[in-house]
């Protein structure tokens, strides 16, 4: 799906939309959703229309809130609020608010109040953020996850308790004891109904009444009741002065934290999805999850013919190939891959929890277009741990050696596996480094390893490791996050001190940046820089908003540019044929 | 992303507990106002101890000036101690009144014609009278004259010895400051040398279970010597603390001790030992005291040990308090000390130079009148009761007819010395008009006069030198001893000696009709090796007195005080009818002082419930006092059943009960006795080997895990029971563990930026799992995640998990100094406000190779550049660089 158009080219976004956030329903039927990765706007049956990002003029891409003030429609997101247009699968900014996240906005006396999270409550326009009295941690304070107006007045609800609005002043009203992590509010005439990680609350008058329900993300009004999105408990309503399960709650509703109603049709989502109800008294069905990455928060890519293989921080791995989607699930793959290397056939993914082998063919037949299921018998798995002499669980970085071992760089020193046993490169072969992030093998032979203790150079089979670093004038920062090799020249990424170019035993800084690991990619002789400041370009062309900054890899797929970042996948076709 | 730029702890002190805050509200603006109308202190005001910092102030509005020990100054209007306590005087003479004052402690004193006042505003300060000028404390409803030894806060007054225990800190205050707190850790340099290892950070984390307070004490010292080295650890565990647990970090892996039969210990131990590998055997040293091998120290690592030990919180007016005090460390800093109570932060500081004293209050409602603990083996319950008893004042009371037993029979002869030191220090705290005679006790009764004689410094003198002429010997006939005291009708009692009759009557119910007939109260020392309070806490309890083992001179102190300054009315006897079938303590009569408490502690048959009620009888003066005590709904509380056996085994080793049973007591509750130790060993497979049982490890677990809470009460929760990894402060993807039950539901992490995560289930590691980054743009600063467990059984349970990003790097400012072979080249952190973190500095030679510096304290790098007198300037660069790698460059130019 082509998105957007970035200058000569167009960029395609993928993100996973499983996250939901909050839920509006809109004239018509259909529900615009906010997700951890992105908005989308879903038909009544479920199905996704459309999906917008910071690549399309949102000021982020995570989606915190949707609110309607008067006939406008604001979304906030992790970046600032953006008042938006709709039109079909068209979306317009016509407005923006803020610059950090934005949870929701409200009117009251004419005036439009915005809750930020760590920014306070700002009124609309207002250069200056609104006063608070009370509450012992400022900083908590200011993180503000909803408003309401009850009782004639706004309150605000706060990771550091409820609030409300005196003479232009925040004020600290107290709720109970172990309750004054404020998630949500709903005000309904002179009730204030409050959600807190430590239940729902009912504020009457000065009377303050506990009903239970644990982490409630989201209060509102549905078919007439209190319903309470609940993380953990899923819906719950109040029935009879009690808070009970709402009957019928999918089970995979179980972590709710948005959920909205109009005219009896609803919508409900969590950690796990997003369900649409279309009347008060139909069902609950699942909305249909697009194909995608299995998360956001993309660690690691690599290209393999057609096939792109997609690491996550903490959802483990899929591959893509021509559109199509499939997560490889298997005991042996850690959910938290860190890198991954294809080499012809095989495929070494790094983890947290060892190094899985990957060999044989991946099914990518129309049935298995779903995200999760097992591998598939022709995909033979095979894992790597301390067993097999690796010295450390935690896998940071893989590289292919001109004789076909492969280097892995671990958090207790390196290695070189040959035959399915990793030989350690540490302490007791005169590494004086633990954490190896970046590793690499140049064209006479050496090897190098990116620490944080600096940049080492030296052959596997002897202990004599030449230590360039920040005190002998070769670096700007020690901690050496990725390495990218031509011929003899070594590039060296680190965390904050930019790119070095190593020849001949003298370095020179090419790039300012904060560099992730594996970070850098060479192609011909373009560097591109995967930084927490975006993708930058050595010799190539800047790409300006992705859907979010920080980038944590990029590859070449035939002529497109692929590029990971911690808010999804973006891709620009036709790149490398400009 | 941004990873790893993390540190555990901050530098502020987030918050100091004190106790009675009352300068705001309107009960202490009566205090005030009496204190403003005063005249400021006439009489200088001597500063005789100042353990923290004090000081004071000319007016209301004036400047605090700080006030050092021996100095002294007049028109003092306000005093303030802060971080430990320190003692003033009302005048400069020797017989001025004496003022106690707490760390937190502020206080307005001002002077008029009848004397000194003071009014407590904030913390606890005890007064103690003098014969120079009179003293008073003012009340909102008054003042009040001071004759003897009171303690007072913002809410109540009290006679110190009602509840010497409450002024334990003040007894601290007069002896030498002795490490207590925390343990030490010294490792041996060489066959003869041992030194103290740098100790880098101090964790207390207390989760209060009912009246008690559960106190895990983390340390982690820094072996900081390029080699592997064996230490030895000391603990002081403090008064009267149950020690539950051990722990050691052994191959980065937490290891439980486990109580096992000191025998099998003891072999295991030498066993292992021989093996070359890694146990460690915690064992008493003295007093409380535990010493605990430990091996390996590596070089230039951390250890980390951690002592679990479970006390009773003091009753305070009508709420609780826990207290934790540290001694100024004997050298250096402590680095960091963070103390964390319910899952709040009751102090964080860095650098700890200093001693600190807390006090953090406990409301009353997290303090059920009824726990229960219930287990396969029965049911466990401890019952809190308060006799209806008005509150205590300071009064004026009649001249005492004290008459003391001093045992001098053989068994006494290794406690003698300090029972003369108790009988001098007693006979000083009479008042003039009081009287006293002494009887030496084995035997036979020898009197030190034939009649009460006047407590002057000769009678003193003679009734000292009269008992050190007594050779200690021959056996103890206590019925004798009480005969005598009949014929000579003291208005109160004191026994000094072991406490054990082995001549004449020695039946306890005899020796009780005995005492019954004295009508005089008997408090009693108990000195020596074999002192007990099993006969004792009888016969004092229903005479209205206390019986307390005095092994140190704190014990010694607060006997004194215990029985010389308790003027204040009390149920006398007090005891409580237990339920048919419990198995119940105390089992002895208790004296309770108006705001005092018995806890009841039984064991009952798994089928068994409470009684709905519990009957409380006792005397108040002669009239027999009676109450029928409903009991309210019990509620789940930890280690119920473990301060059960705890009496239970006291009661066993007392009674000479068979070994067996006391190990097999003490092992399966997890409780020290006399016939079990504490032993770690290397892994769970040395466990196994030698077939002990992971029970601690178990409990350990559980404890980890928390209470069980919902709703409101999620503020009581721990925060430490999860982790932030890798190692806290080594960069890399900080990874969230958390200690749930694999068969939780859902482990969920929210944290502080606004999203939430599911933690997995990690096989390897045991625990639930969860990564994060940080975001470039998160500022500075502290922040907490919020964990989530839903157990499997649908139970609730939240812990916090506080961090702390930083981006500083590390300032160091280097010298070299010029010496016979080279330069000496010293590098030191610049603080500018915050913590001396820096772990590693680097200079690059001029010849090109980098020389790490060695570091010597924190913020203090050393190491000597070997080379001959330089031709020409040169530029050394230097590096430095934090645990979170934050990194400075800086140059250093030689001429």
């Amino acid at each position: 799906m082509i998105l957007a158009v970035f200058g000569a080219g167009a960029l395609a976004v993928s993100t996973d939309l499983t996250e939901v956030r909050a839920c509006h329903v809109l004239d018509g039927g259909d529900v615009l959703v906010g997700t951890g990765g992105g908005l989308a706007r879903y038909d009544a049956r479920g199905n996704v229309r459309a999906v917008w990002t910071a690549v399309h003029g949102l000021p982020g891409t995570r989606i915190d809130g949707i609110s309607k003030v008067g006939d406008a429609l604001w979304i906030g997101t992790e970046g600032g609020a953006a008042q938006i247009a709709l039109d079909g699968t068209a979306m317009k900014v016509t407005r923006t608010a803020e610059q950090k996240a934005v949870r929701q906005l409200i009117e009251l006396g004419g005036a439009t109040y915005v809750a930020t999270w760590e920014g306070g409550v700002n009124k609309l326009g207002a250069s200056k953020a609104l006063a608070w009295k009370g509450g012992n941690n400022p900083a908590a304070r200011a993180r503000v996850s909803s408003l309401a107006v009850a009782d004639g007045a706004l309150w605000a609800g706060t990771a550091n308790g409820l609030y409300r609005l005196r003479d232009g002043t925040f004020e600290l009203t107290s709720i109970e004891a172990g309750a004054n992590e404020v998630l949500s509010l709903y005000g309904d005439g002179a009730q204030l109904w409050i959600g807190t990680s430590a239940g729902l609350y009912l504020r009457e008058g000065s009377l303050v009444r506990g009903f239970g329900g644990g982490d409630v993300r989201k209060v509102t009004k549905v078919d007439g009741a209190i319903v309470a999105a609940t993380f953990g408990g899923g819906l719950m309503k109040i029935d009879r002065g009690r808070l009970v399960d709402v009957v019928g709650t999918p089970k995979g509703l179980a972590m709710a934290q948005a959920i909205a109603e109009r005219d009896g049709a609803a919508c409900a989502g969590g950690l796990h999805g997003l369900w649409l109800r279309s009347s008060a008294t139909a069902a609950w069905t699942e909305a249909k999850r697009p194909a995608g990455p299995p998360a956001n928060d993309i660690s690691a890519l690599a290209v393999d013919g057609e096939k792109l293989y997609v690491g996550t921080f903490d959802h483990g791995l899929a591959v893509r190939e021509k559109g199509v989607w499939r997560q490889i699930e298997s005991s042996k793959i850690d959910h938290r891959v860190n890198a991954i290397l294809v080499d012809g056939k095989r495929v070494w993914v790094a983890t947290a929890a060892g190094i899985a082998i990957l060999e044989g063919a991946i099914d990518f037949a129309p049935s298995s277009t779903a995200l999760r299921g097992p591998a598939k018998p022709g995909l033979a798995i095979t894992q790597l741990t301390k067993a097999d002499g690796l010295p450390a669980r935690g896998i940071l970085a893989l590289a292919k050696l001109r004789d076909g071992r492969v280097l892995a760089g671990t958090s207790a020193g390196a290695a070189i596996i040959a035959d399915g046993r990793a030989t350690a490169i540490g302490a007791k072969q005169g590494l004086e480094a633990k954490n190896v992030w970046a590793v690499a093998e140049d064209a006479d032979g050496w090897i190098w390893l990116g620490t944080t203790t600096g940049l080492f150079r030296g052959k596997a089979d002897d202990s004599d490791w030449t230590r360039y670093s920040v005190a002998t004038g070769h670096l700007t920062d020690d901690w050496v996050m990725a390495l990218a090799v031509k011929g003899t020249t070594v590039f060296a990424g680190t965390y904050k001190g930019g790119v070095m170019r190593f020849e001949g035993g003298a370095s020179t800084k090419v790039a300012d940046g904060w560099i992730n690991p594996g970070g850098i990619a060479l192609h011909g002789d373009t560097l591109l820089l995967s930084t927490m400041e975006g993708l930058k370009g050595a010799g190539a062309d800047r790409l300006g908003t992705l859907t979010g900054k920080d980038v944590t890899a990029s590859v070449r797929l035939g002529d497109t540019l692929v590029i990971a970042t911690r808010r999804g996948l973006v891709s620009r076709p036709g790149y490398w044929t400009r | 992303m941004k990873i790893g730029s993390l540190i555990l702890a901050s530098s502020f002190v987030v918050s100091c507990g004190a106790p009675g805050k009352r300068a705001e509200d309107n009960q202490g603006k009566g205090v005030i106002a009496m204190a403003q109308e005063r005249p400021a202190l006439a009489v200088p005001l001597a500063a005789i101890t100042v353990r923290g910092e004090l000081s004071v102030k000319h007016s209301s509005t004036g400047p605090w000036l700080p006030m050092t020990e021996g100095a002294s100054l007049t028109g003092i209007r306000e005093i303030k101690a802060e971080r430990r306590g320190a003692i003033v005087a009302f005048g400069d003479s020797p017989k001025a009144p004496l003022l106690y004052l707490r760390a937190s402690t502020r206080v307005l004193v001002s002077q008029d014609g009848s004397g000194v006042h003071v009014a407590v505003v904030e913390g606890r300060a005890r007064l103690r009278h003098g014969s120079t000028v009179s003293a008073y404390v003012d009340t909102d409803s008054g003042e009040q004259i001071v004759t003897g030894d009171v303690i007072a806060d913002a809410v109540e007054i009290r006679p110190t010895g009602a509840r010497p225990a409450l002024a334990d800190w003040s007894l601290a205050l007069v002896a030498p400051e002795t490490a207590e707190g925390v343990g030490r850790m010294e490792a041996r340099v060489s066959k003869e040398k041992m030194e103290d290892l740098a100790l880098r950070s101090v964790a207390v984390d207390v989760k209060t279970a009912g009246d008690l307070a559960i106190t895990e004490v983390t340390h982690i010292f820094h072996n900081a010597s390029d080699e592997r080295r064996e230490g030895t650890f000391r603990f002081p565990v403090p008064d009267g603390a149950m020690l539950t647990g051990l722990a050691m970090e052994i191959e980065g892996k937490m290891m439980e001790g486990e109580v096992v039969e000191r025998e099998k210990a003891r072999a295991v131990y030498e066993k292992i030992v021989d093996e070359m590998t890694d146990p460690a055997l915690l064992e008493w040293e003295e007093g409380n005291w535990f010493k605990l091998r430990v091996f390996p120290l590596e070089a230039r690592a951390d250890k980390k040990v951690v002592i679990r030990y479970v006390t009773p919180l003091a009753k305070a007016g009508a709420a609780y308090e826990y207290a934790y005090s540290i001694a100024a460390p004997d050298k250096g800093a402590i680095g960091d000390v963070t103390v964390t109570v319910n899952g709040q932060v009751a102090m964080t500081q860095r650098d700890v130079a200093k001693g600190i004293d807390l006090t953090i209050p406990v409301p009353a409602a997290r303090v059920p009148p009824v726990m229960l603990e219930k287990r396969a083996d029965g049911v466990y319950a401890a019952v809190r009761i308060a006799p209806k008893l008005m509150p205590g004042a300071a009064s004026v009371a009649a001249p005492k007819k004290l008459a003391i037993v001093f045992d001098t029979s053989r068994s006494s002869l290794e406690g003698k010395k300090q029972a003369l030191e108790l009988l001098e220090t007693t006979l000083k705290e009479l008042a003039p008009e009081d009287r006293f005679v002494v009887l030496a006790s084995d035997v036979d009764i020898a009197a030190s006069s034939q009649d009460y004689v006047a407590a002057t410094p000769e009678s003193i003198r003679a009734a000292i030198g009269f008992v050190e002429g007594i050779e200690p010997d021959g056996a103890s006939d206590l019925g004798r001893a009480f005969s005598a005291l009949t014929e000579r009708a003291p208005s109160d009692i004191i026994y000094l000696g072991d406490g054990i009759p082995t001549w004449g009557e020695q039946r306890p119910d005899a020796l009780g009709a005995m005492v019954d007939k004295l009508n005089a109260p008997i408090d009693a020392a108990l000195i020596g090796k074999g002192a007990s309070t099993s006969l004792w806490s009888e016969l004092s309890g229903r005479t209205g007195g206390r019986a307390m083992i005095v092994k140190s001179q704190l014990d010694g102190r607060r006997f004194v005080l215990a029985a010389t300054q308790a003027d204040a009315p009390k149920l006398t006897g007090a005891r409580i009818e237990t339920p048919a079938g419990a198995i119940a303590f105390p089992r002895t009569a208790a004296t309770l002082f108006a705001g005092d408490e018995i806890v009841a502690v039984m064991k009952l048959p798994v089928d068994q419930q409470l009684p709905p009620s519990v009957k409380l009888t006792g005397k108040i003066g002669s009239a027999v006092h009676t109450e029928e005590v409903s009991l309210t709904p019990a509620v789940a509380t930890d280690r119920v059943a473990q301060r059960w056996a705890r009496q239970q085994l006291a009661f066993m080793e007392a009674t000479d009960a068979p070994k067996d049973d006391i190990v097999k007591l003490s092992t399966d509750m997890s409780v020290l006795s006399k016939y079990t130790s504490l032993l770690v060993l290397e892994n769970d497979e040395a466990y196994k080997r030698f077939q002990i049982e992971r029970k601690n490890a178990e409990a350990a677990e559980k404890l980890a895990q928390g209470p069980t809470v919902t709703g409101g009460d999620l503020d009581t929760l721990g925060a430490r029971q999860a982790s932030l990894s890798p190692d806290e402060i080594q960069p890399g993807d900080p990874e969230i563990k958390i200690p749930a039950p694999q068969d939780a539901q859902s482990v969920v992490v929210s944290f502080p930026f606004g999203e939430t995560k599911v933690a997995v289930w990690d096989e390897d590691a045991q625990a639930w799992m969860v990564r994060f980054l940080i975001d470039q743009a998160t500022a500075d600063g502290q922040y907490e995640v919020r964990v989530t467990i839903t157990h499997a059984d649908g139970r609730l349970q939240v812990m916090k998990l506080p961090y702390t990003v930083d981006t500083r790097a590390p300032e160091v400012k280097v010298t070299a100094t010029r010496d016979a072979t080279g330069y000496k080249l010293v590098a030191r952190q610049q603080a500018n406000g915050a913590r001396k973190d820096a772990d590693r500095v680097e200079v690059l030679l001029p010849d090109g190779t980098v020389m790490r510096l060695t570091q010597v304290a924190w913020g203090k790098f050393e190491g000597h550049w070997d080379t001959a007198a330089l031709a020409a300037p040169v530029t050394l660069r230097i590096v430095a660089r934090d645990p979170a790698l934050n990194q400075s460059t800086s140059e250093l130019v030689i001429p």
